[in-house]
């Protein structure tokens, strides 16, 4: 299936977790799950600097992520399955027009509003977890070279 | 460097409740050197972590998997488990032998002494 095909962009506005799969530079498998937000057909992730993912893309590009329709509420176990490449850029400066796909994604939807107001019991824990890793945030940008819709054996 | 004194890591224990829920797990595993991944079939029973691992992947294989859930910030939460793969039973059933298990609760961040 070509990665730029109505179907595939269905899975991507449908699903919220990118779970990334990657390889070490010593050949060790790791599979991370990750924000992101996509546009023309490439996908746009948060992660921090020294994070086990981002150390393993800077040695390896290769990537394969696995997206599942969540937001579709359907009872499909179907995965989209996309291999590709991926780059990482420290200190990453999204457009104004990114920032507020991740927001409205994650933030200012009905879900993320309820999850914020749910958890303000720990959210200056949460504050402070954040400050303290100020600085270190980055930006994953993936391109799918290939995609197939697969079903949990 | 400055030491971070939140975490949001957990003891696995605390995601048992995830862990019995699942029915489903996202693998990952080294192609030749190049990643592969597949979301497989997964239970956990007695403290054990069993997938049915795709065709091809054998006994001893090094693999990594994720159960997670979670939408928003303070909802997610989940496993990683890297280990290898134990011998299949005849139904293709596989234990997967922990080398480390890593969980987090981002609605549990807490000091790291606390």
């Amino acid at each position: 299936m070509h990665p730029a095909s109505p179907k595939v962009k269905r899975y991507l506005d449908a699903a919220m977790i990118a779970r990334v799969a990657t390889v070490s530079s010593g050949g060790k498998p790791r599979i991370t799950p990750l924000w992101f937000v996509h546009k023309d057909g490439r996908l746009y992730l948060n992660a921090r600097a020294d994070s086990p993912a981002v150390k393993a893309i800077r040695a390896n590009a290769s990537v394969v992520v696995l997206l599942s329709p969540e937001k579709a509420r359907t009872r499909s176990r179907k995965v989209l399955k996309l291999k590709g490449t991926a780059t990482f850029e420290a200190g990453k400066q999204y457009s104004p027009g990114m920032l507020l796909r991740f927001a409205l994604k994650y933030y200012l939807s009905p879900g993320g509003v309820r999850s914020f107001i749910a958890s303000r019991r720990t959210m200056g824990a949460r504050a402070r977890y954040y400050r303290e890793r100020a600085g270190e945030a980055g930006g994953i940008e993936i391109t799918p070279e290939g995609a197939e819709i697969t079903t949990p054996a | 460097l400055t030491a971070k004194q939140i975490t949001r890591a957990v003891p696995p224990a605390d995601l048992a409740d995830l862990l019995a829920r699942r029915d489903t797990a996202s693998l990952a595993w080294n192609a030749g050197g190049a990643p592969e991944a597949a979301t497989v079939p997964f239970a956990f029973r007695d403290g054990r972590y069993n997938v049915k691992p795709p065709s091809g992947l054998g006994e001893g294989t090094e693999v990594a998997m994720l159960i997670d859930e979670g939408w928003y910030n303070a909802e997610l939460r989940g496993v990683h488990v890297r280990g290898t793969l134990g011998t299949m039973d005849e139904d293709g059933w596989a234990v997967m032998a922990p080398s480390r298990v890593n969980a987090w609760d981002y609605g549990e961040m807490r000091t790291r002494d606390g």
